[in-house]
């Protein structure tokens, strides 16, 4: 098979092991039946010329966007950025609240709704990148959230002021009653960090074929 | 330096609490002693979960856990967890961890968020009130544009309303050269109607002119009450003048159905013009038809109608 195959699959399986278990947390917190999947991966060299990043964010992510954002040192330098339109938030917001998911057509966020968002990211990126430091025996110390929201534009122009790093994107898709919301992690590391990354992955993939 | 620092956690204005890694209370400001009513020395030595019941939850015990052992800060939102500490006030509660030597320590804020809860749900309220204000507001606005526009009787376009739309299909007219038809009809002897049968009776005889002429033409062709028991139809004509044969007989099949009210037989009277033979304007064509319709009211027979284009 296939090496990176093999190895990206390895990082999918991490990654879908680690948001089930957010999935897990969140179900208990709001009392709602939650799921949480990774079902595709990919890493972009973000000074790549040819790399466009609209073009390979979910197609459902237009417009206004929600990100919560953390930052994390030590081994693995880096930023994870969990992204959702704003819109389809508003309605998760809306549902952990009044219990139900009232058609809110405007943008409006309050402090309450940032607060909410800042703990679900929290759940989601901790799980993910915690998930990922435990296993791969990487300590990383992060930081709680920032929860911003940005048209695509200035997002993408957040994301491509990064010089020198490499983008691992996680296409999610969350599950919340009959609400069905399509997102990305986008975790920006340096290329240090992505190769100690890779490595760890190789040793485990090493360990699989032994 | 230890005392300063120590002061500080103890009057914070927010509620700090230090556990040991076994979750044993080693700390408890005074803040929380204020919020919880727990003193500190009730606190101190007791486990967080015996102090704090509401925390002993299955999320928080995994999250306390996964902050001990891996450093992770964990954040809780007030809306989403209500009576951690009991009472009425909000708090968001972050947990995070410190270490000294081999020792680690959870370090438990509660921030106080009452405040903006309460802003926020008093915005609320106002906006909900704006809206309700907004929709009066759009109802009202409603009425008062179809009073300047509606007749309040026969609930069909008054004269002002005839007039802008009559302008409209000209102009259209004018560009697409094409012919416009203008009726002008009376209701004949209206006023002995009102007499006779009094004016309610009178009333509904016009609303149902006014429901018959409407029935007799497309939903883009113009119907209005020009006054008192003067009524106005305008449509296109797309392929000659003739066409207003078949409106006319419309109106003579409908009226037969519905003219009577009790024993009140309803006849009316039409004058016909068209644009362009009659006139360039809304004006020449108003007086064309009016003058057919006079000629009309002359004529003895039943269903009168005249057609202004023989002048």
């Amino acid at each position: 098979m296939n090496d990176n195959a093999v190895k990206y699959d390895i990082l999918k399986e991490l990654f879908n092991i680690s948001a089930g278990k957010a999935a897990s947390m969140l179900s208990e917190i709001t009392n709602r039946k939650i799921l949480l999947n990774v079902p595709d991966i990919k890493i972009f060299n973000a000074d790549d010329k040819k790399f466009k990043l609209e073009e390979n964010l979910p197609k459902v992510l237009n417009g206004t966007l929600m990100v919560s954002s953390i930052s994390f040192e030590d081994k693995l330098t880096g930023r994870a950025n969990l992204i959702f339109p704003a819109q389809k938030m508003k309605s998760f917001i809306n549902l952990c609240m009044n219990g139900s998911s009232i058609d809110d057509q405007s943008l409006n966020f309050n402090d309450m709704d940032f607060d909410i968002v800042k703990e679900i990211g929290n759940i989601i990126l901790n799980s993910i990148m915690g998930e990922i430091g435990n296993y791969l025996n990487v300590n990383l110390e992060y930081t709680l959230p920032e929860i911003k929201v940005y048209s695509k534009i200035d997002f993408r122009k957040d994301i491509e002021n990064k010089k020198s790093m490499q983008i691992l994107m996680l296409y999610i898709t969350f599950i919340i009653d009959d609400i069905q919301i399509e997102g990305a992690v986008i975790v920006d590391l340096t290329l240090n960090s992505l190769n100690i990354l890779m490595q760890k992955i190789d040793e485990i993939k090493d360990e699989f074929y032994e | 330096m230890n005392k300063i620092l120590y002061d500080v956690l103890e009057n914070l204005n927010e509620g700090v609490v230090l556990t040991n890694d076994k979750l044993n209370i080693d700390f408890w400001n005074g803040k929380m002693e204020q919020v919880s009513k727990i003193n500190k020395k009730d606190a101190v030595g007791k486990n967080i979960f015996e102090i704090l019941p509401q925390l002993n939850k299955d999320y928080f015990n995994k999250s306390i856990n996964a902050v001990l052992k891996h450093g992770s800060k964990m954040f809780f939102a007030a809306a989403m967890h209500a009576n951690i500490i009991p009472g009425n006030d909000k708090y968001n509660i972050k947990i995070s961890r410190l270490s000294k030597d081999e020792s680690k320590f959870l370090f438990i804020e509660f921030i106080n968020v009452t405040n903006e809860f309460v802003r926020i749900n008093e915005l609320k309220k106002y906006i909900n009130e704006l809206n309700v204000l907004n929709t009066e507001l759009k109802h009202k606005e409603k009425i008062i544009s179809n009073l300047a526009y509606y007749d309040n009787l026969t609930g069909i376009g008054n004269r002002t309303l005839f007039y802008e739309q009559a302008d409209k299909m000209l102009e259209s007219a004018k560009i697409n050269n094409s012919i416009v038809a203008l009726m002008f009809i009376d209701v004949d002897n209206f006023k002995s109607i009102n007499d006779t049968y009094g004016h309610d009776a009178g009333d509904k005889a016009l609303v149902r002119v006014a429901n018959m002429l409407t029935e007799s033409i497309r939903n883009y062709d113009i119907v209005a009450r020009f006054g008192g028991d003067e009524f106005v139809l305008m449509f296109s004509c797309p392929e000659n003048t003739e066409n207003y044969k078949k409106v006319v007989s419309r109106i003579i099949q409908k009226k037969d159905e519905m003219a009577s009210i009790g024993e009140v037989k309803i006849s009316l009277s039409i004058g016909i013009s068209f644009y362009p033979h009659d006139g360039d304007n809304i004006q020449k064509l108003i007086r064309k038809a009016d003058k057919a319709m006079y000629l009309a009211k002359k004529n003895e027979q039943k269903n009168k109608f005249f057609y202004s284009f023989c002048f």
